[in-house]
């Protein structure tokens, strides 16, 4: 019988800035995650209601938006989703290196360039929004 | 959310950049980062203020050669916009990619860089 491709496991990254979720979203897809992407903590809560779809992680900016903030959403998860690990960032360069974490211990156990160009790439975006 | 993430897993797979917005606001945001983009895809119903022909208006404002396709369960004939294309929704894998690849293709190119010239 054929071996079959391990999944790649999958992030689900909540952000309500489009510009930092787009750059941290990319850099774990490019170690190998899926990511689904979430914009608020009630997306977020939609997703991990959902049991069928197969999140490993979450990676939630300590700030989004939603109904509930992203402390209740990590206590909810922890007693909902036990198979679901939790990461607060606090700033960009804090998710930034949690991402990279995530990529050393990923699918392609690799990082694919430092953090910090994710964080150059979120300013120079930002800069290019102005 | 689920329709954005197995339609921007579609085209992953077969070997696209995907960039994904949740409503018009931050499609628009990342449009004006200069992001380069090749065709946007958007649901004419969609959470905001802002519904996609009134984002298709305002994308062919800023980038007027810049292919928009609307998706949609249904959009009523009476319904002017000014996307370049329409996929009625549920759609096939085969249909959105060979949807994509008719406004991405050489053929759009061509159309495009006459569009451009006159």
């Amino acid at each position: 019988m054929a071996e079959q491709a391990e999944q790649p496991r999958c992030i689900l990254v909540v952000d309500g800035d489009v510009l930092v979720r787009h750059a941290i979203s990319d850099y774990l897809r490019s170690c190998g995650y899926t990511v689904i992407e979430a914009s608020s903590t009630d997306e977020a809560g939609t997703v991990l209601s959902d049991d069928s779809v197969p999140v490993d992680a979450v990676l939630c900016d300590a700030e989004a938006p939603g109904g509930r903030n992203a402390f209740q959403l990590r206590a909810w998860t922890r007693e909902h989703r036990q198979d679901v690990q939790i990461a607060l960032a606090g700033s960009i360069e804090a998710a930034a290196t949690k991402a990279a974490e995530f990529c050393e211990q990923g699918p392609h156990l690799t990082r694919p360039y430092d953090p910090q160009s994710v964080v150059d790439y979120v300013r120079r975006l930002l800069g290019g929004a102005s | 959310m689920f329709v954005r993430f197995t339609t921007s897993e579609m085209l992953r797979e077969e070997g696209f950049v995907v960039v994904e917005a949740v409503n018009a606001a931050e499609a628009l945001a990342l449009i004006s980062t200069g992001l380069e983009v090749d065709i946007v895809l958007s649901d004419v119903r969609m959470p905001g203020e802002i519904d996609g022909v009134a984002l298709t208006a305002k994308i062919k404002t800023i980038e007027p050669l810049l292919p928009v396709a609307l998706v949609s369960t249904h959009l009523p004939p009476d319904v002017k916009h000014e996307a370049d294309a329409f996929l009625a929704k549920p759609f096939r894998v085969a249909e959105l990619l060979e949807l994509v690849r008719s406004l991405v293709g050489t053929e759009w190119l061509s159309k495009r860089s006459s569009l451009a010239a006159s």
